[in-house]
């Protein structure tokens, strides 16, 4: 992977006005300037060694291992990004936010990443939103525990957020028990939620075009500071044309595929993705990541779906959504694993995704709520319901109380890819 | 057949608390008063305009007037068949009123049961025709009810009544 990782979108934004329109196209000139550094970052990680950093690059110098701090590893090529991002903070009008971008510029170049976080986590709502800088996410299987850079930028969609806002308030009202209560960060941390209309992902953004995140990933930070959830609506579109549509047509018979509109499918997939990131927030257990290692991301993020869409059950209940909204999540889901199943065998990318579907198909197969038929794939949604009850119970068992051989167990038992996947 | 149903449709009740009644009066008060003058003033000044196939301010006035009428008629309608819900509830069983503790699916949830009017889930208030509602109206303290849709089954304990 060499092409540079840049993805623009052309949203229908909302009015602006002039100084945030100025401001918006200094952000995504930002943005841009990432896409560099994260390729950086993919040729790097052949030679990188582990390190107890996130932020740390490891290589050998002189036949000795040296480390060096992303801030200082890339400092020549974030020097722009910094100065791109003080350019906007001396032209918005909104303080806060401005304060925000010259708070981001410094961390960028002296590593203040914390102090980063929390001054985004405390800004007030605002319509312009950049997320730019070295991100955690340890379920991006290149730099496995490593930060990656990346940046997106957008414009707030108001009508998408109230929303997204609803399930939120509904799901995390719910005090949801844990399976071994002292493992688990308490739920009732600070969670914030937006969705944007996208302009541009750069660096692992472009390449892993996710449309929802929960962030930061840091334990730690998420106790001091609380998280927030974004969800992207029109990189959802994307995900449609490329994943979603082709699995579904691939996969379902044409008697099954009359049943969902392309409407239907659409809003599906943005709804199980704001309910995977909604269910991160049961989900901060203490010691997964020590007991689990590199086995957590896929356990981490299928439960994180799984739950999701038993949180989904208790917003049919409540008339919140309707069954075949609950069923459209299902098969976005189904459609998805098989698409990345397909892709990692192709390229070996989004590894922890792929398992993950793998491990959610085998369980739907042998408990009889997916049965195939030429190739085909057909679903008992009511079995499935039920089902999703097990497979929670197990994976919330290794997230809070598993070692590693038992995760090596289970998957060796619904991580084999079959006739089907 | 078609009279059968409209007359099940007409003794359909809508539950509302006396709060609740008096808001949609108000609200109905204050759209056929106030807010039908306004409109009506943007309609003409829009209309100044000029041309109105070209006409943004034009389009987007009569889209409110629709949505405004819409909302008229709906609380028209719920007024005609309001019934006011008791404020002295017991708490021997559930009724709509009630203010009630269950655990369903792992998880332990409080909240009101509303007619479907006042119902908002965000603000801890769920509608009593919603599959939730439904079963849980006349459980007792310590019972367990199931909550059932065609895809989705749960056992709902009853933990408190207020």
């Amino acid at each position: 992977m060499s092409d540079l990782p840049l993805l623009e979108f052309n949203p229908k934004l909302p009015k602006l006005s002039k100084n945030e329109r100025k401001v918006l196209d200094l952000l995504v000139e930002a943005g841009k300037l990432i896409a560099p550094i994260y390729l950086e970052q993919e040729k790097q990680a052949k030679n990188d060694s582990f390190s107890s950093s996130p932020y740390t690059v490891v290589e050998k110098v002189k036949g000795k291992l040296v480390a060096t701090p992303y801030h200082v590893k890339y400092a020549k090529l974030l020097k722009p990004v910094a100065e791109k991002l003080e350019e906007a903070a001396k032209v918005s009008d909104n303080k806060q936010f401005a304060n925000a971008l010259k708070v981001q510029a410094k961390a960028l170049l002296d590593g203040t990443y914390e102090k980063a976080i929390a001054t985004w986590l405390k800004m007030p709502p605002y319509i312009l939103d950049i997320s730019i800088g070295p991100v955690v996410y340890f379920d991006e299987q290149l730099f496995f525990a490593k930060a990656s850079y990346q940046a997106w930028v957008g414009v707030i969609n108001e009508k998408r957020t109230k929303r997204l806002k609803l399930y939120e308030d509904v799901a995390l009202a719910t005090h949801r028990k844990a399976l071994i209560p002292g493992e688990r960060i308490e739920e009732n941390h600070l969670v914030k939620s937006k969705v944007d209309d996208v302009l541009l992902f750069s660096g692992l953004m472009a390449r892993t075009k996710f449309i929802g995140v929960n962030l930061p990933n840091d334990l730690q930070w998420v106790k001091k500071y609380g998280s927030e959830i974004t969800l992207f609506e029109n990189a959802n579109d994307f995900r449609m044309e490329e994943q979603i549509i082709p699995a579904f047509n691939k996969f379902f018979s044409p008697g099954f595929r009359q049943g969902f509109s392309r409407e239907d499918l659409r809003r599906a997939s943005l709804r199980y993705v704001a309910l995977h990131e909604i269910a991160h927030s049961y989900l901060y257990y203490k010691n997964a990541f020590t007991k689990l290692q590199d086995l957590l991301p896929a356990l981490y993020e299928l439960s994180a779906t799984v739950l999701g869409m038993r949180i989904a059950g208790s917003l049919l209940v409540k008339d919140i959504i309707t069954d075949k909204q609950l069923v459209s999540m299902f098969v976005t889901f189904i459609c998805r694993s098989f698409y990345l199943i397909e892709q990692y065998k192709k390229t070996k990318f989004m590894g922890n995704y792929a398992l993950g579907g793998v491990i959610f198909i085998n369980f739907m197969l042998e408990n009889g709520a997916l049965k195939q038929y030429k190739g085909l794939a057909i679903p008992n949604f009511v079995k499935m319901f039920v089902s999703l009850h097990d497979l929670f119970y197990i994976l919330e068992k290794l997230l809070s109380s598993g070692t590693r051989k038992d995760a090596v167990d289970f998957i060796k038992k619904y991580g084999k890819l079959t006739d089907m996947i | 057949m078609s009279k059968i149903q409209k007359s099940s449709r007409e003794i359909k009740n809508t539950y509302l608390t006396s709060k609740g009644l008096s808001d949609a009066r108000i609200e109905l008060e204050y759209l056929k008063k106030t807010k039908r003058v306004q409109i009506a003033e943007r309609i003409h000044q829009a209309r100044e305009y000029g041309d109105i196939t070209e006409n943004s301010e034009y389009d987007a006035a009569m889209d409110e007037q629709a949505m405004m009428e819409n909302r008229i008629s709906e609380l028209e309608n719920i007024l005609k068949s309001a019934k006011v819900i008791s404020e002295k509830q017991t708490t021997d069983f559930i009724v709509i009123g009630s203010t009630v503790k269950i655990e369903m699916d792992d998880g332990i949830d409080e909240f009101k049961i509303v007619g479907r009017v006042e119902a908002d889930p965000s603000k801890k208030r769920i509608s009593n025709e919603c599959p939730l509602g439904m079963a849980l109206l006349g459980a007792k303290k310590g019972e367990e009810v199931d909550v059932a849709t065609p895809i989705v089954r749960y056992k709902c304990k009853v933990l408190e009544i207020k």
